[in-house]
């Protein structure tokens, strides 16, 4: 009977949903539960907690200005030429989403520690990576890089060329073109794929404790601090979890909301 | 399903949504009510040992040797003694807890989640570790308050960690040494490891200068790309290891079998050939 | 003057064609739809290049075998078929885009924009976006934003094609005027014999890729060179 089947139908498709959902749920309502509102402020002014807050701010937005700087011009090749060996660099972009962080950290050493592949060069130049903040955010940018590329990619590519015909009619060089239609075009993908790149990289943990370390004030970012507090102070782990999780709740809310202003956009200019 | 007798569209409606709700609800209660409690454990299910990581190597080599006389498997979780101690605490499952140090031992003492009295089972010692080309050149314990050293240490929570900086206390007050010494060293340490074994790895690999770590880190393979600088005895610290059943193992028996290994002649000798030392008497 | 003579292959058949104009002069440009007539216009425009072949206007060489101007260096204006105005600015601004492009200063673009807007009647909806606009106000935008450039090859597709019957009936006479007006060669791109005739100083008539005859609307509708080219005259075949 096709009632029964429909029926049948919707309450698997309740079941599958609502599994999801507890799976996404449980766990926050547990670590809110345990908060104390109270103690929360306190214990955040604690000088290490701060520390490690401001640290994580400070290298997850320095993270993504380097990764969209890079990223950028690597996008808007992807997006808009053709050449040898392009499979292969898509591969390689999308590398670090699908490497254990603990492996790519472990790979970041190989290759920029002082005994690594370009230790000495980069010792030249006084540039040290391993144990040093800017070794955080290299670390940071390496994982959080993809989630900005492929949105950046998608985004350049989907400008429509008789745009960008037009402009090459009106006077504009291929830069003008870039930064006059390209770039406003494309600004919701990029926004968002910056957005999501400063998320991961505002949760790197793996990579950044097999690369830079952890040392409070230099390298212990809050994912570091957490994981540190989780082995002997539960109450510090429990601020500190509610506060990136507020971080990464309000982050990924901004963005929902303002990914629907690429109204442009969606207009095209025939109607 | 006979009582959806659905005659029109809106009472099919209604009769989905039902179908959702009842599905949803059930979901719900069953995750309300909890998993039923374990039953208790199968008699071929390994057992669960909970040991500091720089027992890794020995502890594996008991296991396998537990296994040949008893028939019985062993499954290791070596990690920092401060992670492995608060594991616990939160229920983790495990049957043997072996610490590196009498701190985290008494913590999970002091929340009676230990079966009888934690025995003394090892010794350790300290030493200094520097990569085979010694970068910082470093060739006593003084030269490590010497500026801009790049020295890793395990964690102040973890048993090496607080071990390392005891040492360096006790030998601000040797001879030759100034009294800031160990203040110098600490201001040294660019990272601050959740276990010795990831000391012995950074140090390994070149990129710190030095470490502390066991005498019992070094082993063969280590060795072959480090040089061990060893720390004066007086100054040096006895670390001491507990090992105990815990209250809530599924296998207490096969458990107390386990350190009695341990402690026999036989578990005595696997772990002095691992670099350890016998455990001190009279320590608790 | 205009000087183009183009080849390109495309798909089945080569487009090879020769062409000559004058300025002050419109060309209407005759075609079926596929006939290869909006790839004539690209090429001129330069956003295409042709397999071989030699561009040239008044003396400057746009494109022969060994140099090439770009696209945007080519004093050259395009209305594509559906008018590819901005959608992210506004009407002022899409009609200024090309003088920013050429870095002029804010003062000369903001007068060079206000004449072309009152020149095609639009002043009034400078602060629009190109999604509030109808189909006739979008054309004159996308003819302003062309014109403001002084471009001396203006390059039209198809312009009333996008255009309701109500719509072309008001639009045509202005346009007419309108181009009536300019110095600069004009090509006028249509599949419709009706428009060629209205708007062309001279027709030429696109078939097979090759300019099967061009003259003024009189002569080519007294004496069609082929069966093929009466046929898309829309004039009776005879015999």
């Amino acid at each position: 009977m096709s009632r029964t089947r429909e029926l049948a139908t919707r309450a698997a498709l309740a079941l599958g949903a609502a599994a999801m959902l507890m799976l996404l749920i449980v766990p926050i309502a547990a670590l809110l539960l345990r908060v104390h509102p109270g103690t929360l402020f306190e214990r955040l002014l604690e000088p290490e907690i701060l520390a490690a807050l401001r640290l994580s701010l400070v290298t997850s937005v320095s993270a993504t200005f380097l990764v969209v700087a890079t990223g950028l011009p690597l996008a808007y090749l992807l997006a808009r030429r053709q050449f040898r060996g392009k499979r292969v660099l898509e591969v390689l972009v999308d590398l670090p989403m699908v490497l254990p962080p603990t492996v790519a950290g472990f790979a970041l050493l190989l290759a920029f520690g002082r005994a690594g592949l370009t230790g000495r060069a980069l010792e030249a130049f006084g540039v040290s990576l391993p144990f040093t903040t800017l070794g955080v955010i290299v670390a940071q940018a390496f994982m959080s890089a993809p989630f900005f590329i492929t949105s950046a990619r998608a985004g350049l590519a989907a400008v429509d060329p008789r745009y960008l015909d037009a402009a090459a009619t009106l006077r504009a060089s291929e830069l003008d073109t870039f930064f006059r239609v390209v770039l406003p075009l494309s600004m919701p993908l990029l926004v968002a794929g910056a957005a999501m790149s400063g998320a991961r990289a505002l949760g790197e943990f793996g990579a950044t404790i097999t690369f830079a370390g952890n040392l409070p004030g230099v390298t212990q970012t809050m994912p570091l601090a957490v994981y540190v507090a989780l082995q002997s102070d539960l109450d510090s782990a429990i601020v500190l979890s509610v506060v990136l999780l507020a971080i990464a709740f309000t982050l990924l809310f901004w963005l929902r909301r303002t990914a629907g202003g690429g109204a442009f956009v969606a207009a095209r200019a025939s109607r | 399903m006979k009582r959806f007798r659905a005659m029109c569209s809106a009472r099919r409606l209604r009769a989905g949504r039902a179908a959702s709700a009842a599905s949803f609800g059930t979901l719900l209660m069953l995750l309300a009510t909890g998993a039923p409690p374990p039953s208790p454990a199968a008699a071929n299910e390994p057992l669960t040992v909970f040991a500091a990581a720089s027992l890794s190597e020995a502890f594996r080599e008991v296991g396998e040797e537990f296994q040949r006389r008893e028939g019985l498997a062993v499954r290791f979780n070596f990690a920092g003694s401060q992670q492995l101690a608060t594991q616990i605490e939160q229920g983790a499952n495990a049957d043997v807890f072996a610490s590196a140090d009498l701190r985290w031992m008494r913590e999970i003492e002091t929340r009676g989640l230990a079966q009888g009295k934690a025995q003394p089972f090892a010794g350790n010692v300290l030493v200094v570790l520097v990569p085979n080309f010694n970068p910082a050149r470093i060739h006593a314990p003084i030269d490590l308050a010497r500026a801009g050293v790049r020295l890793v240490l395990a964690a102040e929570n973890v048993p090496a960690g607080a071990y390392s900086r005891e040492a360096l206390r006790r030998l601000a007050g040797e001879p030759g040494y100034p009294p800031d010494f160990a203040r110098r060293v600490l201001a040294n340490v660019v990272s601050h490891e959740d276990n010795v074994r990831g000391v012995v790895g950074k140090v390994q690999l070149g990129e710190a200068d030095a470490g502390m770590c066991y005498r019992s880190d070094v082993s063969r393979t280590v060795a072959r790309h480090v040089r061990t600088i060893a720390i004066p005895g007086a100054a040096n610290v006895r670390a001491s290891y507990p090992i105990a059943v815990l209250r809530d193992a599924r296998h207490a028996e096969a458990a107390r079998r386990f350190v009695a290994l341990v402690m026999s002649a036989e578990g005595q000798r696997i772990l002095a050939r691992h670099g350890f030392l016998p455990p001190q008497p009279g320590t608790r | 003057m205009l000087r183009a003579r183009v080849v390109k292959k495309l798909g089945e058949f080569a487009l090879d064609v020769a062409l000559e104009a004058r300025g002050a002069s419109t060309i209407a440009l005759l075609g079926e739809s596929g006939s290869g007539k909006t790839t004539l216009l690209r090429l001129l425009a330069g956003l295409l290049d042709p397999d071989s072949g030699r561009i040239e206007l008044d003396g400057v060489v746009w494109h022969d075998g060994m140099r090439r101007l770009d696209a945007w260096q080519r004093p050259v204006g395009y209305v594509a078929q559906d008018y590819a105005l901005f959608p992210h600015l506004t009407v002022e601004d899409n009609v200024g885009f090309g003088l920013r492009a050429e870095h002029r200063p804010a003062s000369e673009v903001r007068q060079r924009v206000a004449i072309a807007l009152d020149q095609l009647g639009i002043r009034a909806l400078s602060h629009r976006r190109p999604a509030q606009l109808s189909g006739g106000q979008q054309q004159r935008v996308a003819l302003a934003r062309a014109l403001v450039l002084e471009p001396r090859l203006l390059l039209l597709d198809e312009p009333l094609s996008a255009l309701d019957l109500q719509t072309r009936r008001t639009v045509r006479g202005e346009l007419h005027r309108l181009l009536d007006s300019l110095s600069c060669v004009t090509i006028y791109v249509t599949h419709a014999p009706a428009e060629a005739f209205a708007f062309g100083d001279l027709v030429a008539v696109l078939a097979h890729g090759h300019i099967a005859q061009i003259g003024t609307p009189d002569a080519v509708r007294a004496a069609p060179a082929s069966d093929d080219v009466a046929e898309l005259l829309g004039l009776d075949v005879r015999g």
